[in-house]
């Protein structure tokens, strides 16, 4: 048994201290930026920022690399607030700064232009893909070529983007968004590009999968079943150990923690390494020589201090190579044993490298490249190239006003928030019209989430505490002062919670654990909730009393590909969306809720209806997303209960996909979400970065 | 920075494979059959009378079916003596957490007057080894002795049949309604962590409680928290359905009695943990958590204890 001694350490960190310190050796541009920077992502103060960026542009014109950094800023600042001077700033950085390649290419993305590949040759980062469908859940083949991703908006498909060809395949056969054979995941790509590991939740069962499928071939190829997890557990597969007989995982447990594991693509056998709270890991890589597995791990509570390990893969052996530091998530690990991670201890989000071998470090830590754009690693190539995801543009809340008579959003540019609020949205009115109530769930929604509420009078934004980790769909109580909504307290465990908006005072509804749980949303009277659970693949919506506990089931609904039940505010019907494969159509359902047949109010192609939909407030109709043949854009669609539905004059291109809407209860001004830019997320490889020239053989 | 050095052990099914070792006290077969040996020596105490096997007997699990262990000259301290297993994967120690390392552990139930009373020197003399050597051989066995490969380890893994329909019923309970995860997770079926269920509370006179007192501080007496006084750490439940009596002081009898305990929501006082609530579960529910406790934790014991 070898560990590193403890002078080795302090050695070995005291050496990472020195680099990170000679990096904070900036000039005054540099500063002024970084300051500019926090003003923008920390306080959310888009107008201060702009000025910061404005005066640094003025100030600084010989720094061409900072002022082309803060011109993409202030384009983002002001694609935020919904302003064309965007475009404009893009446009000049693309015309005037050639030079600055890296800023030139995220300039051309924001304009929705092709990525520009560049030659291999080139040093810095290459925007690959952009798309609504472009996610973070694959890796990338060793020869750069493809990334598994998970078709999330159409089929619930595990697929394979090709960079080559542009072209997508699905590895899975669900042909609607309901998926009719299952539910996709996480995905890892094998070192030798020739096979996929997949998540996979077999349609109707409450288990969980891991699933191995050829690469080659045309079509959706036969997968084989490696392991079925009958606990609940869920399995995500990171990375396969290089001679591909061992899969990097982590399984997500019901009790609310998770385990580090390593699954033999032999056999499916489990090796169970660690057990963790229910955060889990960011990230896991085999090192070259497939002894170790590295892997990052939160260290405080809120999941902002994190170190990174790395175990033996018998789980004889750990060491911590990366000690507690804000955001250390492991990238990647070189052929060479540099384990590749990210850091924002020296203030920006950075990649760093540092040598280990035999499981230890053996050198010091070495900045490799500062101000990344994203921590989310797909994984490297064998020629070095790291491929990352982040969101193509950040979402925020917008409010509107709706005529519905001529089917016009009248101001398309009225801003409801200036709040940086990095992700979800999922607005939702108090029923006096007053309060509007929003979540935020980071840079990359995964939480922690804040829950906003603007008084709509007086234009305040005030943050309403809560306990909770993570919000799903808050919805606000008639009265105003509640907000329910699914979520997970911060032991992670999942429920229903009431959120009382003065004091912050947190309950989880007992008696509730009951599967496919969620879509919370207060009965008329206030005086109940109403949830919808899964049983035997039927819709079941309970009433569940605030005073007594007491529940009773008021609806069921047969079909198995429904979503999520909402009823009319004056409780005369209800409505929901539902895909028939046999027809290959989607239809929006509404049935009068004491009883009489459903009726279709909108049909679409398969696929062609989105997940969120609102009733009117007079109750005369639904909102709906329908979606065309490529699936983007949406258009919108007035359903009415009696009638013909009709088409609404509304561009909704930069509307985020995965966010909710809600109508005013006057009927005229309608909340959302939007994007300030591209929706979906981009692909980046980051270049040439690493200290010495890779050799093949790893990724 | 801490650093774990690990050494090979034989892991019982269900448990994780990574086994945290202080770098200073590596694991060796030598020092385990040592440790073993000090375990059930009574030399270790004043009269000659105790062994750690005394209050910790091989086969109960490393418990005794007394709410409290005699010590010498038959003094008796005021905790219950808890099960030894799985300590390796433990991050404080005692039912307060007073002490942070096993090696740190083992050596003060040696020296507390109501148990062994016997200074570390005078066992030094009597065994022929350096106190630190004591420690680390005690440390190394308790690391060394685990507890798992039984049916629940079994169901959760796939084999639907190791756990009877009341059984199952019992791990929904567990997982769910009866909230018991919130204490007891992963696969040593514990957080770790100090809670205040109200056991060391005596209500006194009046009903609300107001009263009332902590006749035992627990955790609050070691941290001067006073929000922690009458908290005491999760045990785990391996091996539970054989370790009666029940909590810190062992006043509780039977697993039923446990059950009922939690299901009234614990015992009212001003430091009750939150998530201890009434669960209001009717008979079958209780009977099925009791049933899952009897038999689902239980399994088998690495290394096959002492005698």
């Amino acid at each position: 048994m070898t560990t590193p001694t403890r002078s080795t350490i302090a050695a070995v960190l005291a050496a990472a201290s020195v680099a990170l310190g000679s990096a904070q050796q900036r000039s005054q541009a540099e500063i002024d930026l970084q300051a500019a920077i926090r003003t923008e992502s920390v306080n959310g103060d888009l107008a201060a920022a702009i000025r910061q960026y404005t005066a640094i542009v003025n100030a600084h014109q010989s720094e061409r690399a900072v002022v082309a950094t803060a011109l993409l800023h202030m384009a983002d600042c002001y694609q935020k607030m919904g302003d064309a001077e965007s475009r404009r700033i893009y446009e000049r950085l693309v015309r005037e700064f050639a030079d600055q390649t890296e800023a030139v290419a995220t300039a051309r993305a924001r304009l929705g232009g092709p990525a520009q590949p560049a030659a291999r040759s080139t040093r810095g980062d290459r925007a690959l893909w952009t798309g609504p469908e472009v996610d973070l859940f694959g890796t990338v083949s060793p020869d750069g070529r493809y990334l598994s991703y998970t078709d999330w908006a159409t089929t619930n498909n595990t697929m394979i983007h090709d960079f080559v060809t542009g072209k997508d395949r699905a590895l899975t056969a669900n042909r609607s968004r309901y998926g009719e054979f299952g539910e996709s995941g996480w995905s890892a790509i094998s070192r030798d590009g020739r096979q996929i590991a997949f998540q996979w939740k077999p349609a109707g069962t409450d288990d969980n999968e891991l699933r191995l499928s050829p690469l080659a071939g045309t079509g959706v190829p036969k997968s084989r079943l490696l392991k079925r997890f009958t606990d609940g557990e869920a399995p995500r597969p990171f990375d396969w150990s290089p001679e591909g007989s061992w899969l990097a995982v982590l399984l997500e447990r019901v009790d609310g923690g998770s385990t580090i594991g390593l699954v033999s693509t032999v056999d499916g056998t489990v090796r169970q390494l660690k057990s963790i709270d229910w955060r889990g890991v960011n990230k896991m890589v085999f090192s070259a020589d497939g002894r170790w597995v590295a892997y990052d791990v939160a260290t405080t509570d809120d999941g902002g201090q994190s170190e990174v390990r790395v175990m033996a893969i018998d789980g004889s052996r750990e060491h911590i190579v990366v000690a507690t530091g804000t955001d250390n998530r492991v990238m990647a690990w070189s052929p060479d044993g540099n384990l590749v991670f990210a850091s924002r201890n020296s203030g920006t989000l950075s990649l760093w490298t540092i040598p280990v071998r035999d499981g230890m470090v053996s050198g010091a830590a070495r900045l490799a490249k500062e101000n990344i754009i994203s921590p989310w690693s797909l994984g490297m190539t064998t020629a070095g190239s790291l491929y990352i995801w982040k969101r193509a543009s950040t979402p925020y809340v917008k409010v509107a006003p709706i005529d519905f008579s001529s089917g016009r959003l009248l101001d398309d540019d009225s801003l409801s928030s200036q709040t940086y609020i990095g992700s979800r949205g999922r607005a939702t009115w108090s029923s006096d019209g007053k309060s509007l109530a929003y979540i935020s769930c980071g840079s990359q929604g995964g939480g922690p989430c804040a829950l906003y509420v603007r008084d709509m009078t007086s234009g305040v934004v005030s943050q309403a505490r809560h306990s909770l980790r993570y919000l799903g769909f808050p919805q606000f109580s008639p009265d105003g002062r509640r907000v329910v909504a699914d979520g997970r307290d911060s032991k992670g465990r999942s429920g229903l919670f009431i959120i009382d908006v003065a004091s912050g005072v947190t309950t989880k509804l007992g008696s509730v654990d009951v599967p496919g749980l969620g879509w919370p949303e207060w009965a008329r009277d206030g005086q109940s909730i109403r949830y919808q659970t899964r049983q035997a693949g039927q819709r079941v919506v309970i009433e569940r009393r605030s005073d007594s506990a007491t529940t009773r089931e008021i609806l069921r609904i047969p079909a198995a590909v429904t979503d999520r039940v909402r009823f009319s505010p004056d409780d005369r019907w209800y409505a929901y969306m539902q895909s028939d494969t046999a027809q290959r159509q989607s239809k929006a359902m509404v049935a009068p809720f004491d009883g009489g047949e459903p009726r279709a109010v909108l049909t679409a192609p398969i696929n062609g209806i989105g997940f969120h939909f609102v009733w009117l407030p007079d109750s005369s109709g639904l909102l709906v997303q329908r979606r065309d043949a490529t699936s983007h854009p949406e258009s919108w669609w007035l359903a009415p209960v009696a009638g013909a539905p009709r088409k609404l004059d509304i561009d909704v291109t930069r509307w985020h996909d995965g966010g909710t809407f809600a109508v005013h209860p006057d009927g005229r001004h309608l909340a959302f979400t939007a994007f300030a830019g591209n929706a979906g997320g981009e692909i980046w490889a980051l270049e040439n970065f690493l200290p010495v020239p890779v050799a093949p053989q790893s990724r | 920075m801490k650093l774990f050095a690990v050494a090979a052990l034989v892991v019982p099914f269900g448990l994780d494979l990574f086994v945290p070792v202080p770098e200073g006290n590596p694991v060796t077969p030598e020092k385990i059959a040592l440790g073993r040996q000090l375990f059930g020596d009574t030399r270790l105490s004043r009269d000659g009378t105790i062994a750690c096997t005394s209050c910790h007997d091989p086969e109960r699990a490393f418990t005794k079916p007394e709410a409290v262990s005699p010590g010498v000259f038959g003094r008796r301290g005021h905790r219950n003596a808890p099960t030894i297993l799985n300590r390796a994967w433990g991050r404080a120690f005692f039912w307060d957490g007073r002490a942070a390392t096993l090696e740190e552990q083992v050596v003060k139930p040696i020296e507390d007057p109501n148990e062994m009373d016997m200074p570390l020197s005078e066992a030094t003399r009597r065994i022929g080894l350096p106190g630190v050597d004591i420690a680390n051989a005690l440390a190394t066995y308790i690391r060394s002795s685990m507890a798992g490969d039984a049916p629940f380890d079994h169901y959760v893994n796939g084999q639907r049949t190791a756990l009877t329909p009341e059984e199952q019923n019992g791990l929904r309970l567990f997982r769910g309604r009866g909230n018991c995860t919130v204490c007891h997770v992963g696969p040593n079926l514990t957080d770790e962590k100090f809670h205040n269920t109200g056991v060391a509370w005596a209500p006194a006179i009046e009903s609300d409680g107001r009263y009332g007192r902590f006749v035992d501080e627990g955790r609050g007496a070691i941290s001067g928290n006073a929000a922690e006084r009458g908290a005491f750490k999760t045990p785990t439940l391996r091996e539970v359905g054989r370790t009666a009596p029940y909590m810190h002081d062992g006043s509780l009898a039977t697993l039923e009695d446990v059950v009922d305990f939690y299901n009234r929501g614990g015992r009212p006082n001003p430091n009750l943990d939150p998530e201890v609530q009434p669960l209001r579960l009717p008979g079958t529910d209780q009977r099925a958590l009791v049933a899952l406790l009897r038999r689902a934790f239980n399994g088998r014991l690495s290394p096959s204890p002492a005698r």
